[in-house]
């Protein structure tokens, strides 16, 4: 079979590639240092139990977005005549079912124990020789994950726009995720601290809410991926007029009457086909290649356009 | 840029073979990081001391610090000897010891209630007792329903040997003698030793197994160690003032209880 052409990406964008890649092992690293900071701070709170669960599931993203960097390059195969792009969507489901799954498990956790009015309990360690009161240990432990969290997160999205990353995107939001749970955990601390047993397994829920709300849209958004939606901005600031621009482009060339186009994402690229009804079929070999070529200098998001010539649309 | 014979750059070798970090180019970022990580330590550090200090935080939910402090302190016990010994109505050994001192620290005296644990821990859940302690261990049930705190203690289930007489080499269908009841017994028959139960035991087997702080005071010698396991004291779930002093005081005198039940701390 006829194998897709290898993806041509301009110098800039393959310069941001490389820097994403880097990002993402810095924030792969520090995920993990999340993990264990709050495992050596876990109590018997709830919502530090929640965070611990986020903690864990945010690894996986950045570590999906790794692996994936791996094989989404390659170069397309005989078994695999369209490349291997989707293994980025098949990455970001696996981690959007499981953030789904923990959510509502952590949901159901911990709106039992409200209902039982189960007190948290939270006692004390020995840190250094010193006896203290473990929730003055999870505070500072909370906030290092936080701060990590809202500068990785922030970070992560103008990569995500530049590059057209869904996965990329959906990280950066779980960030944001990641701290704000946090955030609600310190809140559920402070509150037992006062004398509140409420307010831990409130934090949980909350925390469990956004976690679900989370995992729902990113289910939702690879299963669109997955079901050849039309081109999305991935993150607020991008375009998302790829169908118009490649449409008015091409209906200025002179062969072409009437022209309309189909197209869907695989990864970061945009691929589809365009429906031309030519003036004239002379030169028709060499068109293709033409809008091909005008398309990428429009954009690098296009690649492997297939020229379709109609009698009418 | 690396570019393949029809012209066409190749991200695949790109992604594979990433260009060294440059010191300069990431930096920034990680100074980034640095700074908004050290100023929310810094932030955390001040916030937590200003409410500790200035809260009289962690608090009880239920009050039991409060109550307890200058009054009675009511505690559930059942005997576990020589940790705790029945007196009557009162209690001795190692462990009413223990829970007496930290009464004595609250100005509180401690009221003594005998009876069966599970009564007692639906008590404590419902707060009509302040403590639960006898032969608990860390693994508890009872961990759900309750707060736990750290292990006071850790034991040790050993065989020892009569004064004079020689250790066996193999516990193989040896005789060792427990008290009738004792959970040791199982350890004993994964041994394939031979478990002569006896009502009470005391110093005149040749061989026996139970805690070596036990075994010890009835003047046996210990020459094989079977499990160990760690002593807790259990109070009402949340009532987090009242764990935090009962643990700092554990933590305090943890040294003197391990002393004093032959283990070392």
């Amino acid at each position: 079979v006829r194998l897709r052409r290898p993806i041509d990406l301009p110098e800039d964008v393959r310069e941001k590639l490389h820097k994403a890649t880097r990002l993402q092992r810095w924030s792969l690293a520090f995920m993990i240092s999340c993990v264990v900071v709050i495992y050596f701070s876990l109590g018997q709170s709830q919502a530090m139990k929640a965070v611990f669960i986020e903690d864990i599931l945010a690894v996986i993203p950045p570590a999906a977005y790794l692996l994936s960097q791996h094989v989404r390059w390659r170069e397309p195969t005989q078994r695999h005549p369209y490349g291997f792009q989707r293994a980025v969507a098949l990455a970001f489901l696996a981690s959007a079912a499981s953030l789904l799954a923990l959510g509502v498990f952590i949901l159901i956790e911990s709106v039992t124990t409200l209902l039982k009015r189960e007190h948290p309990t939270i006692g004390v360690i020995s840190v250094f020789g010193h006896q203290l009161w473990l929730g003055w240990v999870m505070i500072p432990a909370l906030l290092y994950t936080i701060s990590g969290e809202y500068t990785f997160g922030r970070v992560k999205q103008p990569y995500a726009r530049d590059l057209h990353d869904t996965a990329l995107a959906a990280d950066a939001r779980m960030n944001r995720a990641d701290w704000m749970s946090g955030g609600s955990a310190i809140l559920g601390v402070l509150g037992i601290a006062i004398g509140w047993w409420w307010a831990d397994a409130l934090a949980a829920t909350f925390i469990g809410v956004e976690i679900v709300r989370d995992g729902w849209k990113n289910v939702i958004e690879v299963l669109r991926d997955l079901m050849d939606e039309r081109p999305m901005p991935v993150e607020e600031g991008e375009r998302g007029d790829w169908a118009e621009r490649l449409r008015d482009r091409v209906s200025r060339l002179d062969w072409v009457t009437d022209v309309d186009v189909r197209l869907r994402e695989t990864g970061n690229i945009i691929t589809g086909e365009v429906y031309v009804v030519p003036k004239t079929t002379d030169a028709i070999a060499t068109r293709c290649d033409e809008v091909e070529k005008l398309a990428r200098d429009l954009d690098w998001r296009y690649h492997d356009l297939s020229l379709i010539a109609v009698e009418k649309l | 840029m690396a570019t393949n014979a029809a012209g066409r750059a190749r991200p695949p070798e790109a992604s594979r073979r990433l260009p060294s970090t440059t010191p300069a180019e990431w930096h920034g970022f990680r100074k980034t990081v640095a700074v908004a990580i050290r100023r929310f330590l810094c932030l955390a550090a001040a916030l937590v001391l200003v409410i500790a200090e200035g809260c009289d935080a962690p608090r009880d939910p239920r009050k039991t610090l409060e109550r307890v402090r200058g009054h009675v302190l009511t505690a559930g016990v059942s005997e576990d000897p020589p940790f705790i010994v029945r007196r009557g109505n009162e209690a001795d050994g190692i462990e009413a010891d223990l829970i007496r001192g930290f009464a004595r620290e609250l100005g509180a005296t401690v009221t003594w209630v005998w009876g069966s644990q599970e009564q007692q821990f639906l008590a404590l859940h419902g707060l009509q007792l302040d403590l639960v302690a006898g032969g608990l261990t860390a693994k508890t049930p009872w961990k759900a329903s309750a707060a736990i705190t750290r292990p006071f203690v850790e034991l040790h289930e050993v065989v020892a040997t009569h004064r004079g007489i020689p250790p066996p080499v193999d516990l193989k269908a040896v005789e060792i003698a427990i008290e009738e009841g004792d959970p040791v017994g199982e350890a004993l028959e994964k041994e394939k030793a031979h478990a002569k139960r006896v009502p009470h035991l005391d110093g005149s087997e040749m061989l026996a197994a139970g805690t070596r702080t036990r075994l010890l005071r009835l003047g046996y010698l210990p020459f094989r160690e079977l499990k160990s396991e760690e002593r807790v004291l259990a109070v009402p779930q949340g009532e987090n003032a009242f764990l935090e002093a009962l643990e700092k005081y554990l933590a305090a005198h943890h040294e003197a209880v391990s002393r004093a039940a032959g283990e070392e701390p």
